[in-house]
């Protein structure tokens, strides 16, 4: 679909045309129209000058010309010209023609008529022809002619300006036509980048900071997420009640059989059966939460709080298993993930690292090259390369000498994945054990 | 050593009530949350096993409350709740240990016993006195390398005087840790306890201060 702000500029660049077209050619007509009334009026005028001239003088040439003192018709081709007759032996003209003569083919009364005709050197002629009587001779034939030349230069000299005119008229239009698009379009622009900030910044948009027009779209998008977030904690809600409503029965199950067992009874298909449901629940469970992670919409979380927070509890941990725990955890980092999630990753993937550990488990958080790494190294015998694959399989145990569902790692991996993070396991340079290694794409403060 | 089981299963309750007891504990099964949390502020627990999903008050409101509170009763907390954001919560709350269900019994009792080890600052699983060998792990008793048999009251004022050696122990106090809430709490019973551990276990183990209580002399 053709963006909004297209669709205004080539609207408004359309109208601008139209309108200002229309505008110049009607104000062209008119001025053209003014132009050649005042050429007609003042070809009207010179003719009455001449047949004045002509009553005045008597009919006598050089008296003629004494009383048209125009200088135009005196300098040769000067596109003023007068021409009188009488019949074909007499004629009359003014200097400007030299001995040229017009021609005039029409049949002329005594009322003026328009002459169009050329001048000697070819430029063509408009004028006015009509005969009169003076005394009681026969009638002259008066001719008074202008060049159109003057005319139309006029004419083009007017449409040049027309056209300047209307051309800056245009340009101001379009300036002006832009700046308003840009102020419509402002609050669309705004809301856009305010999206992105306000998810950084956790803010919800107000509706009142937007246009009326607008305001709706920003309630819906507030809407949208809230419901985002309430299905998301609802998902979250549900899947631990499941979990309250299976694990309590399972438990009672799993200490009837370990009385039973001590009295004696063959309790080991049965611990089995009940080993695979209660593996069972725990995957359908983490597959639900990693199914139910990284909605959009999420804020960004203090990643250095929830890693302090996780290190105080694993450190507990660490303090009743003899383990020794370190963290070392980059101060400022941020992170558009849920804290739970976080939780869980980091959580599963220590746990490992203690159940495996020989004495030490590092845990550390810090920036590197735009993305953050949260690392989790253990002084264990860490896995092959060549088993890597197989035990990032879901429920895969490489060692089942241990208890353990076998999910750790694959829960990790899942949930990672579903924060577009990425999960590596190799060896510690450090431990010598496992390293695992969560690297998500880093918050833009 | 005296512990509340705050369950709100009942037959789950039943259960912990029994591994506790025969571990030699004195157990109050309590389901509701608002009563935990009163029953963990006044009565003189050495643990509480603490379900996170109680009635009337949440698990983690419970411990938060005794913790504003100072009360320092070593806390386990025992729940469906396997996440670890959950267990972050409850640790970063106060808890002491975790663990989830389903559980092992053995494991939640071995874990019981390490704690309450680490609450009285006894470090060595194994107690030994001369030739006596009390493993506070197993509850497991042995003179000159023969097992000696203690009836659970026995195991339990043996139990609460080790976790506390060093100290001079009243009866008042010893009853209070070695009886539930319900039973008929006679203090001179103590003494008939007393005297059969030092028939089973030797005269000299544990000292009387006439009139004031019991000790078993701590590590040199």
């Amino acid at each position: 679909m053709t963006s909004l702000r297209t669709r205004a500029i080539s609207g408004g660049l359309l109208w601008i045309v139209f309108c200002l077209s229309l505008g110049a050619l009607g104000v062209l007509a008119y001025i053209n129209n003014v132009a050649e009334r005042r050429f007609m009026s003042s070809l009207a005028e010179r003719h009455l000058q001449v047949m004045v001239a002509l009553a005045n003088s008597g009919a006598e040439a050089e008296a003629l010309e004494s009383y048209l003192p125009d200088p135009a018709y005196r300098r040769p081709f000067s596109g003023r010209y007068w021409q009188i007759m009488r019949g074909d032996d007499t004629i009359m003209t003014s200097q400007s023609l030299l001995d040229g003569v017009l021609n005039i083919r029409e049949e002329v009364g005594e009322d003026p008529v328009l002459w169009r005709g050329q001048a000697p050197d070819g430029a063509p002629l408009r004028g006015i022809v009509r005969t009169v009587a003076i005394d009681d001779g026969p009638p002259w034939l008066v001719l008074v002619a202008e060049s159109e030349a003057d005319l139309a230069a006029e004419k083009l000299q007017v449409g040049r300006s027309v056209a300047l005119g209307f051309g800056l008229l245009a340009g101001l239009g379009i300036l002006a036509a832009g700046a308003q698009i840009a102020a419509v379009l402002r609050p669309l622009s705004k809301l856009r980048s305010e999206v992105q900030h306000r998810w950084d910044a956790g803010e919800v948009m107000e509706p009142e900071d937007y246009p009326a027009e607008v305001a709706p779209l920003v309630q819906d998008i507030n809407t949208l997420l809230d419901r985002n977030r309430d299905v998301i904690d609802r998902s979250r809600r549900q899947a631990a009640d499941l979990a309250h409503a299976l694990k309590t029965p399972s438990a009672i199950l799993r200490n009837e059989l370990h009385a039973l067992g001590q009295r004696g009874a063959d309790t080991a298909a049965a611990a089995a059966a009940l080993d695979r449901v209660d593996a069972q629940i725990a995957r359908s469970l983490a597959r639900m939460r990693a199914d139910n992670s990284a909605g959009p919409g999420l804020r960004p979380v203090d990643l250095t709080d929830v890693a302090n927070r996780l290190s105080r509890a694993m450190r507990k941990i660490a303090d009743l298993s003899g383990k020794r725990f370190e963290s070392r955890i980059a101060p400022d980092i941020h992170l558009r993930v849920d804290a739970q999630d976080i939780e869980e990753i980091v959580g599963n993937l220590i746990d490992n690292a203690f159940k495996w550990s020989r004495q030490t488990v590092h845990f550390t958080v810090r920036k590197m090259a735009g993305e953050v790494w949260l690392m989790v190294e253990d002084d264990g015998a860490g896995i092959d390369p060549a088993q890597i694959e197989e035990v990032l399989k879901s429920g895969a145990r490489l060692d089942t000498s241990k208890a353990g569902s076998g999910l750790g790692l694959t829960i990790a991996k899942d949930l990672v994945a579903a924060h577009g993070g990425k999960l590596d396991l190799d060896r510690s340079q450090v431990l010598g054990g496992l390293r695992a290694t969560c690297r998500f794409p880093a918050v833009i403060a | 050593m005296r512990i509340l089981v705050a369950e709100d299963d009942a037959v789950l309750s039943e259960q912990l009530r029994a591994a506790l007891t025969a571990d030699g504990h004195a157990v109050d099964v309590e389901p509701d949350g608002e009563e935990v949390a009163f029953l963990g502020a006044t009565e003189p627990y050495d643990l509480v096993v603490l379900d996170l999903g109680l009635p009337t008050m949440d698990g983690l409101a419970i411990l938060k409350q005794w913790r504003a509170d100072h009360v320092a009763l070593p806390v386990l907390i025992l729940t469906a709740r396997d996440g670890w954001s959950d267990r972050v919560q409850g640790l970063d709350a106060g808890a002491d240990d975790y663990l989830t269900k389903p559980f092992h019994m053995p494991e939640l009792c071995a874990r019981v016993r390490a704690l309450l080890r680490r609450n009285s600052g006894v470090t060595n699983p194994i107690f030994e006195r001369g030739d006596l060998r009390f493993d506070t792990r197993s509850g497991a008793v042995t003179r000159q390398g023969e097992a000696i048999r203690l009836t659970a009251q026995e195991l339990a004022v043996l139990s609460y005087l080790v976790h506390n050696a060093g100290r001079l122990v009243s009866r008042m106090e010893l009853s209070e840790h070695i009886y539930d809430y319900n039973s008929d709490r006679d203090s001179n019973t103590i003494a008939v306890f007393v005297t059969r551990l030092r028939k089973k276990l030797g005269a000299d183990l544990i000292a009387t201060t006439r009139g004031r209580g019991y000790m078993i002399a701590g590590d040199e």
